[in-house]
């Protein structure tokens, strides 16, 4: 196997909703929960999972934009979470993110030139020339008109924003990318140019990255590796063509076959999930997921499953008791 | 062949702007027969929310100007009507689902009171507690458990999907011969969009009335729909029965949408097909072909003159050049 370039160790971020009259936290919310998760150098790993799972607050603890509570991030043998202010904006060099919206991300008063060359200058990186022309040569790999350098955010549409927002987070030569829902506010017809650069740019670059999206075909389409999400929980970890074609989780199952296919052919095959997914400020006791699985029992509201391993060869992890029987189910639906 | 209920003729729907009048709905022609749901899909900035706005009369009056065209549903032109006579259509005969159920109820009445409210706006001798109780077994019709105690609730106290819920309700509650649901499941996630599909589907199948479906999403288009009509840059491109979208499309922009979509067993080291460039904005779209700059077969008369609709033998309707000489090939 590859180098390990990051290890998440038991990984957990408690938001508190609300404090007492002294400041004591009264009530929390668990977004992420004791997660484990190592990425290897040169992969794509793939976390989805639907809103407040807690898949985002986890992509933001990499680059500690939230601080953890408990838990730590090893990033080629440096914890993260020990490190100041000051290494960490430093570790910022190596780690690099793109958010959702790029309409959001880009300061509309500055020009995209100086945009992209913001980071080069935080860390005084070369001379000014140097630096013009790394912003030029960064432009034109992602697909940015140089003579288009001069004008402001508002001029470019969102397929070329998100471009200016990839060229930033690529210029400093990361090792490690987060992206969150990169192309999610793209429309369809521009939202394959975007997705098409970051996997070119990420083969180029050599770049590990964590790619955080709830849409399972963009997911499988850039990831080596795919972890699902939970309520906060990672509930099943797997190569992608053995999570597709053997999904575990009873909440993957769903997940998967929720998903309507361009395909005329494509029938739905089971009936979908019922209720809502639970308040992560007060998560069922157990099985995070028992309250709307359809195969759960007494032992899955009292405990909860750790994540086990399916197949060490393939390296497929899943959390649930009762794996075996769902294969079976799942034929007979 | 059923009946048409709304028939769309030569729409054309124009803005009144600083920068002048802008062409955002451009001679769309469309027809929803009894009992079916035509999908009408399309990127941001299309005009297919717009068109569907205009068949309640609800654009802006004060930047609109009056629409061309006719729209006539059931044989009356909505275009024509006065505003108290599209009220009395509204919510009696078409109702509306959109997609911000949160914008879409009154953050300060109790889900109940909207619903006696929204029931006895268009018939007043049901007395208030009939209202109330018709409006209990509308929410238990759509699913939401506990409904008696959800109509003291307000609307934030709901979770999207509930919301959700509470819109379609609120859209059925009359027996409305014709839904337009504007991308009613876009801000949800996947397994409650898999349930709200579901209760829409099923409702539609029980009450036979016609749905025009608003959404930018193949899949949920390929799920649902009978027809699909194709929009880009305020025109449809393409008309057709689902299967043939699906199977047979044949306009360039319908063809690279479906390929630019990453499926489930895409091959790994396949690349996404690419539709090169952006949609031209609103008054830069000139006179030839919208989408003749993005179109990899472009030719000088895409250019220059602008495609009309042609209807092959099966009834499948495309506006491109290249696609009309091939069928009169064949």
């Amino acid at each position: 196997m590859a180098e390990e370039i990051l290890r998440i160790e038991d990984l957990s971020k408690e938001f508190v909703v609300k404090k007492s009259l002294f400041g004591k936290p009264q009530q929390t919310l668990k977004a992420v929960s004791h997660v484990n998760l190592t990425i290897y150098k040169g992969e794509t790993i793939g976390i989805v999972g639907e809103s407040g799972c807690g898949k985002s607050t986890l992509g933001r603890t990499i680059l500690r934009l939230v601080d953890a509570t408990s838990g730590h991030i090893w990033f080629k043998g440096t914890d993260l979470n020990s490190l100041s202010k000051e290494e960490m904006r430093q570790m910022r060099r190596k780690i690099q993110i793109v958010f959702q919206d790029p309409y959001a991300s880009l300061n509309p008063r500055a020009t995209v030139r100086e945009l992209i060359r913001g980071p080069l200058d935080a860390f005084e990186i070369g001379t000014p020339k140097e630096r013009e022309e790394e912003v030029e040569e960064m432009a034109k790999r992602v697909g940015i008109d140089v003579d288009y350098l001069d004008r402001y955010p508002h001029e470019f549409s969102g397929g070329q924003r998100q471009r200016i927002v990839i060229a930033r987070a690529l210029i400093l030569k990361p090792e490690f990318l987060v992206c969150d829902e990169p192309v999610s506010a793209l429309d369809v017809s521009v939202r394959s140019q975007v997705l098409n650069l970051l996997k070119d740019l990420q083969k180029q670059m050599n770049l590990t990255c964590i790619f955080i999206s709830h849409d399972l075909s963009v997911v499988k389409y850039v990831s080596n590796r795919i972890a699902v999400m939970y309520l906060g929980h990672v509930i099943e970890l797997a190569n992608k063509d053995d999570l597709y074609n053997e999904p575990l989780h009873p909440y993957t199952q769903a997940l998967m076959s929720a998903i309507p296919e361009p395909d005329v052919n494509h029938k739905r095959k089971s009936r979908p999930l019922s209720g809502d997914v639970p308040s992560p400020i007060d998560p069922p006791s157990g099985c995070v997921f028992h309250t709307r699985c359809p195969y759960a029992t007494d032992r899955c509201s009292m405990n909860a499953p750790e994540l086990a391993c399916a197949d060490n060869e393939k390296g497929h992890y899943f959390s649930c008791y009762y794996p075996h029987v769902l294969s079976k189910v799942a034929d007979y639906i | 062949m059923a009946e048409d209920l709304l028939k769309v003729s030569d729409l054309v729907i124009q803005f009144k702007t600083k920068k002048g009048t802008l062409t955002a709905v451009d001679h769309v022609n469309f027809t929803v027969k009894k009992g079916e749901i035509l999908g009408l899909v399309g990127e941001s900035g299309c005009g297919k929310s717009v068109t569907s706005m205009q068949i309640l009369g609800l654009n802006p009056k004060e930047n609109t100007q009056v629409p061309e065209g006719e729209i006539l549903f059931e044989g009356r032109d909505l275009l024509k009507l006065t505003q108290k006579e599209l009220r009395a259509v509204r919510g009696e005969e078409i109702s509306m689902i959109f997609q911000d159920s949160l914008t879409g109820l009154d953050p300060v009445i109790p889900i109940g009171k909207i619903l006696v409210e929204a029931i006895r706006a268009h018939h007043k001798e049901i007395s208030k507690k009939d209202a109330w109780n018709k409006g209990v077994k509308v929410l238990e019709s759509v699913g939401i458990p506990s409904p008696e105690k959800r109509m003291h609730e307000y609307a934030h106290q709901l979770s999207g999907g509930m919301r959700q819920r509470v819109m379609i309700g609120l859209a059925l509650l009359n027996d409305t011969k014709l839904v337009i649901a504007d991308e009613p499941t876009t801000a949800l996630d996947v397994t409650i969009q898999a349930q709200i599909l579901d209760l829409l589907k099923k409702r539609q199948e029980e009450k036979e009335n016609s749905v025009i479906l608003i959404t930018h999403d193949m899949g949920v288009v390929a799920e649902m729909t009978d027809r699909i009509a194709v929009m880009y840059a305020g025109m449809i491109v393409e008309l057709a029965s689902t299967r043939d979208i699906f199977t047979d499309a044949k306009h360039p922009y319908t063809q690279g949408l479906l390929k630019a979509i990453p499926k489930l067993d895409q091959p790994d080291n396949e690349k996404l097909y690419i539709i090169e460039g952006t949609v031209p904005p609103l008054g830069q779209r000139g006179d030839g072909c919208p989408f003749a700059n993005r179109c990899e077969y472009a030719t000088e008369r895409c250019r220059n003159e602008r495609p009309e609709p042609h209807t092959d033998s099966n009834g499948h309707m495309v506006r491109c050049f290249r696609a009309e000489e091939q069928d009169k090939e064949v």
